[in-house]
């Protein structure tokens, strides 16, 4: 045995509790070290999954009554889909406006159906709008009533301009000529 | 004991200033006073470093097992959660196509003012002495043409009261941003007084200058 042995030896017999705890503390260091990086590990392992928990709950709290909900969008829009025009069917949409025509007691002077376009810009539109350039004649109440009937009907409709003009410069003729541009709600 | 007694040796316990006479003590047998070693605080101190290492090492194990633990519970309600919210995610996607059409809906029937309704406000504001031309409306706002009896100074009068009386009135006032006579001038084919007035919608650019 080695002089340097013999004094670890006679060290370690001085001082026994020393080197013990100097050992159990290098043991302990290199355990804190080796798994200190297993927390922030975990932590972002928890964090990820409670984000991922949070959403699915809130989008079953958030769907509480979606079903519900849906159930009524649909049932409005099947109402909506039977109050649309279909651009192709041009008799059966100008026998709506024969219609007004005959029970406003107006005259139609033009009426034209023109090739749909888009009601909104950007594309992926659910409908079509099909517009209209009408000239129609009464009398005030008769084109007041003609228009309610327009504006209130069965197919949706938006008045793009229009104009109110009397026939003739002459204050004592009864007679109004109104000039619409209007867009029908349709089927694309 | 060996390491408690520790006795002081000679050189040490000798002292600085030279005695004014012999020292006869014998130091070797003198009893040894030092009641605490320093071995004693050296090991105290390994003890206590060592303890304090052994709870960093113990509250980062039980952080761990803590986590874990909240992982797993986690886990499970991702789990119980998944099937549920991935059914609700379908189902506000045709809620969404849904939702679409009535919005669209919504964007083409929205107006400023229903024409019809317009006349009717019309003629419930109009004076006497006024008798409308025409109306024209347009996605910016809306022209009312019309004469008046009169002379020019009252006719101008008549027609500046009426201009004052719509932009008081609470029905126009909340649709029309501006009301605004653009024209006066006498007709020459009645000899009335031939007026024009602008109606902008709220919102809606300014005409385009003639």
């Amino acid at each position: 045995m080695s002089l340097k042995n013999k004094d670890v030896v006679s060290a370690l017999k001085k001082y026994p509790v020393i080197f013990a705890c100097g050992l159990l503390n290098v043991a302990i260091i290199l355990a804190i070290y080796y798994r200190g990086d297993v927390v922030p590990a975990a932590t972002a392992q928890l964090e990820t999954k409670t984000v991922l928990s949070d959403r699915l709950k809130a989008n079953l709290v958030n769907s509480a009554q979606l079903a519900e909900q849906r159930e009524a969008l649909v049932a409005a829009n099947a109402a909506i889909d039977s109050r649309l025009v279909r651009a192709s069917e041009l008799a059966k949409n100008q026998q709506y406006f024969y219609r007004l025509e005959a029970e406003t007691g107006t005259k139609y002077k033009d009426l034209k159906q023109l090739p749909p376009t888009p009601t909104l810009k950007g594309g992926g539109n659910a409908y079509v709008a099909v517009p209209y350039s009408i000239v129609v004649e009464g009398g005030y109440s008769q084109l007041l009533t003609f228009m309610r009937r327009l504006e209130g009907g069965a197919p949706f409709c938006r008045v793009s301009s229009v104009n109110l003009s009397r026939e003739t410069t002459d204050l004592s003729n009864p007679l109004l000529v109104l000039t619409l541009s209007i867009e029908l709600l349709g089927q694309p | 004991m060996p390491l408690l007694l520790k006795r002081k040796t000679e050189k040490a316990a000798a002292p600085l200033v030279p005695a004014w006479h012999p020292n006869f003590r014998n130091f070797q047998r003198l009893p040894d006073t030092k009641a605490v070693r320093t071995s004693f605080f050296l090991n105290g101190i390994a003890i206590v470093v060592t303890i304090s290492l052994l709870l960093v090492l113990a509250f980062q194990e039980y952080s761990l097992v803590v986590l874990n633990r909240q992982i797993t519970e986690a886990q499970e309600q991702i789990d119980r959660n998944q099937r549920p919210s991935t059914q609700a995610v379908a189902l506000y996607k045709t809620f969404q196509v849904e939702e679409k059409k009535i919005l669209e809906l919504d964007a083409f029937v929205k107006t400023n003012l229903p024409f019809s309704d317009l006349l009717l406000e019309l003629g419930r504001t109009l004076p006497n002495r006024l008798a409308f031309q025409g109306v024209s409306s347009r996605d910016n706002g809306v022209i009312v043409r019309g004469v008046v009896r009169g002379s020019g100074d009252r006719a101008s009068g008549e027609v500046s009261a009426y201009v004052d009386r719509l932009r008081k009135d609470s029905n126009f006032s909340a649709v029309f941003e501006t009301i605004s006579q653009t024209s006066l001038a006498r007709d020459p084919q009645s000899g009335r007084m031939a007026f024009e007035l602008f109606m902008k919608f709220k919102g809606a650019p300014a005409p385009a200058k003639k």
